[in-house]
């Protein structure tokens, strides 16, 4: 059953994949690799990108994320690594939550206690990972264009004091740590792993693997193009900006003259960035389910969201060491989770549906299909 | 097991589910509703609108805030300001004793003009505004200005026209941002970027307060340079004089800073034990600013100060494409020297460097488009110019004068180590392979070529 269009695929890039990168990300990518920071961005898209090409491939010959997992892991195997891909996500909401709580408690409401505010968050995370797939193609079909209108204002607000001769030299004397950007970012990367567990669900025909892509190339240059243009605003003083898109419309000369109007965007992009960040809940859930009980994703969900609550409520005074601790080191496990694993998966099944059916194969080549 | 599947059962019944639903929302709605949403009722809250920083003879700051307090008569709302002031180690900590002494929550958010009294310059001044970078409740695009004397006595003084003192200087740096002008209004953002690029230069005007008693501001008066800051002045004495000259501004300046200048008076009284102090029993001061000088930094250090033609000089050249007005002076007409103004429509600017054989080369352009707008003789009708007429003589005079200015601005740059061309920033850009080579000796191995043309408007 198709529970997920291509369309919908497209806009879900669009509208959730560039969110969770744009709240703290630029700020620290800003610190250590400078006016670069873009080329570190691109080469994590990069890789999102060959894994995305791989999951395309594989939804086009009808692969099932379950029989994919068995077919590469073994039964045991494959719930082994669903409890661990469940922790990986955790590892990933607890980062993506902790950075909405800092953002909102330095930005926006600084005395407001960070539980009162992120207590509705875990409430919209725990409502989504309730529901099946195809309301993550609603949410998108909704904030795609919430997202689209936003990025287009910020656009308006911000060109007029931004400076792109900033971003030059380009990848001079950065080499090392352009690719240490990129290490360090990759925690935020890695969207095409939840159309990975959502293979089965969508089975794209003709065209749509191209309109898919497109969507992914969309999200990619928004988010690329949104850091270029928030170092030309900031250039040497990017780093302390740790709530990137609060503050970049404000020196355009609308916001001057009639207030901050742009932070209506900063609040449009919030309620885009509550779903965004828990999409890493929403798919830990369905892993954990995947394991046992099933048919309880109240539980589940109330197991991960409670953890996670309690995790953050408790955490959340050693938050900076925390998030310090995953960027400097969840670079390894967003390798193995994010790529490794699931590119094994697709080429185990790939060897397999050869070794199976090379008729059939030569029979679609025939066809072109 | 038979509790647990009753359980799952009621709960996964519609009922249930909806009974759950309700709840959430209702825990929701009572959790937002009864927030106040970290709003600060308005009663509690201190609109700061201006902050003067001063040093304190302890080493540490002393801040004023000058707080807008809206009131309504019967005609008409107006506003009138108060001042707040208090000494502390840091501005922050200062900013939090003005606070407490007066109850009043500061709310920095609405701050449009930081104010840096002249003691505060001897130091980095980047220490005292790295909080407004760093903090994000304040706002950092706040415009940022030096001062003659005691900011606290801005601060704390008013126009005939406006009772706020920050609201003139707003409404000085709001018509200058966009127009070639004397005034280089400038925020705060954009000067610790300055301060943090390559060149480690940046400026800010320097605000000289005029008595009500003089009540005129002369173009070509000369300003009074804080201590230790190179001046060149653009009329008058030659840069070979600038020793006296400095010597002489002490004289003036009444024994240095420490007098706070001609618009001290009445602003001394009350600060005694490094608390706060509100109003204090000062009286508000009125009088006339002057920002048509511009203070140069380097490495956070001020070090060079441009009067208003150099001022005016460095405006053109970097606000390329925007119209304004140039004074020329000197212009030889029937045997008599008159001056001229020139209304700028056409500003083509830019000094761009490059490397000549491993030579870095400063090409400084500027391409003016002209109308006179006044000046000249205008005794015979038959000979006087017609306005969109201009003569070769004011045209050379012009052209002359702005390659001085500019020269003037080189040779200050040289001496100070400041850099107002941002030639650091563009060799790094350009020619980054060249930039640690070079870095040190920008200066001293430049060479200059000028393309001055200042032409009728067509």
């Amino acid at each position: 059953m198709n529970e997920f269009s291509s369309s919908q695929i497209f806009r879900f890039f669009v509208a959730f994949s560039p969110m969770a990168k744009l709240i703290f990300l630029p700020a620290l990518l800003a610190e250590n690799v400078k006016n670069d920071l873009w080329i570190s961005l691109s080469l994590c898209f990069l890789l999102d990108g060959i894994l995305l090409l791989f999951v395309l491939v594989l939804a086009r010959r009808g692969a099932d994320i379950s029989t994919l997992l068995l077919g590469a892991f073994g039964r045991v195997g494959s719930k082994i690594l669903c409890a661990l891909y469940a922790l990986f996500f955790f590892v990933k909401s607890f980062l993506f939550f902790g950075e909405e709580g800092r953002f909102v408690t330095v930005e926006l409401y600084e005395t407001v206690p960070l539980f009162i505010f992120l207590l509705p968050l875990f409430f919209v995370g725990f409502y989504l990972s309730q529901k099946r797939a195809r309301t993550l193609g609603r949410l998108a079909d909704i904030f795609f264009f919430i997202c689209l209108f936003s990025f287009g204002a910020l656009l308006l607000f911000a060109l007029p004091s931004a400076n792109f001769k900033a971003l030059l030299p380009v990848a001079f004397r950065n080499g090392t740590a352009i690719f240490g950007g990129a290490f360090t970012s990759l925690l935020y990367f890695g969207d095409p792993l939840f159309l990975f567990f959502l293979l089965g669900k969508f089975h794209p025909k003709g065209q749509e693997n191209t309109k898919i892509f497109g969507g992914f190339l969309l999200s990619a240059t928004l988010t690329v193009g949104f850091c270029m243009l928030f170092y030309s605003v900031f250039t040497v003083l990017a780093r302390f900006e740790t709530a990137s898109y609060y503050n970049l419309g404000k020196y355009g000369a609308f916001s001057t003259s009639s207030g901050r109007i742009d932070l209506v965007i900063t609040y449009l992009l919030r309620s885009v960035t509550a779903v965004a960040i828990s999409l890493p809940g929403f798919f830990a859930v369905r892993n954990l389910r995947a394991i046992c009980w099933e048919k309880s994703a109240w539980i589940w969900g109330l197991t991960f969201f409670g953890a996670l609550a309690i995790c953050l409520f408790f955490g959340y005074p050693y938050l900076a060491a925390f998030s310090e601790v995953l960027r400097r080191y969840g670079g390894y496990a967003a390798i193995l989770f994010q790529y490794l694993i699931p590119l094994f998966a697709c080429a185990v099944f790939l060897i397999k549906t050869h070794e199976k059916h090379p008729e059939k194969r030569g029979e679609k080549q025939v066809l072109g299909v | 097991m038979g509790v647990f599947s009753h359980i799952k059962e009621r709960v996964n019944s519609p009922l249930w589910r909806f009974r759950f639903s309700a709840f959430a929302l209702l825990l929701l709605l009572v959790l937002y509703l009864t927030n106040d949403f970290a709003l600060l009722s308005i009663r509690q809250s201190a609109l700061v609108v201006a902050v003067g920083i001063d040093a304190a003879e302890d080493g540490g700051v002393e801040v004023s805030l000058q707080i807008a307090v809206p009131e309504a008569d019967d005609t008409a709302q107006k506003s009138h300001q108060e001042t707040v002031s208090a000494k502390a180690g840091t501005v922050s900590a200062a900013i939090r004793l003005c606070g407490q002494a007066c109850g009043w929550y500061p709310v920095t958010a609405f701050c449009s003009l930081i104010i840096l009294g002249e003691e505060t310059l001897q130091n980095n001044v980047m220490e005292t505004l790295d909080f407004f970078i760093q903090d994000a409740k304040v706002e950092d695009a706040a415009k940022v200005a030096a001062c003659q004397g005691k900011a606290k006595d801005i601060i704390n003084s008013a126009t005939p026209l406006d009772g706020v003192s920050s609201f003139a200087f707003e409404k000085i740096f709001s018509v200058n941002k966009n127009t070639i002008s004397t005034v280089n209004p400038i925020t705060v953002k954009e000067f610790a970027e300055g301060c943090f690029s390559q060149g480690e230069t940046a400026y800010m005007p320097y605000i000289r307060k005029v008595p009500i008693e003089e009540k005129s501001i002369s173009f070509r008066e000369q300003p009074v340079p804080p201590k230790g800051v190179l001046y060149l002045p653009s009329y008058g004495s030659t840069p070979a004089e600038k020793p006296s000259q400095e010597e002489s501004n002490e004289e003036k300046n009444g024994g240095g800073s420490s007098g706070g200048g001609s618009s001290s008076s009445g602003s001394s009284g009350g600060n005694a034990s490094g608390g706060a102090n509100a109003k204090a029993g000062e009286s508000q001061t009125v009088g006339l600013y002057d920002a048509s000088a511009t203070l140069l930094f380097h490495k956070g250090k001020a070090v060079g100060l441009l009067d208003a033609p150099q001022s005016l000089t460095k405006s053109t050249l970097l606000l390329s494409g925007s119209q304004g007005v140039l004074p020329v002076f000197n212009v030889k007409e029937q045997g008599e020297s008159v001056s001229y103004l020139l209304n700028v429509a056409k500003n083509q600017s830019s000094a761009k460097l490059s490397l000549k054989n491993g030579t870095p080369h400063l090409k400084i352009k500027m391409h003016l488009s002209v109308k006179t707008e006044d000046g000249g003789s205008f005794t015979n009708v038959q000979n006087a110019n017609r306005k969109d007429f201009l003569s070769p003589a004011v045209k050379a005079a012009a052209e002359e004068q702005i390659q001085t200015y500019f020269a003037q601005m080189l040779t200050l740059c040289k001496e100070s180590g400041c850099d107002a061309f941002g030639l650091h920033l563009q060799l790094y850009r350009k020619h980054p392979k060249h930039y640690e080579r070079l870095k040190d000796r920008l200066f001293s191995e430049l060479t200059v070529s000028y393309d001055i043309q200042v032409k009728e408007l067509k």
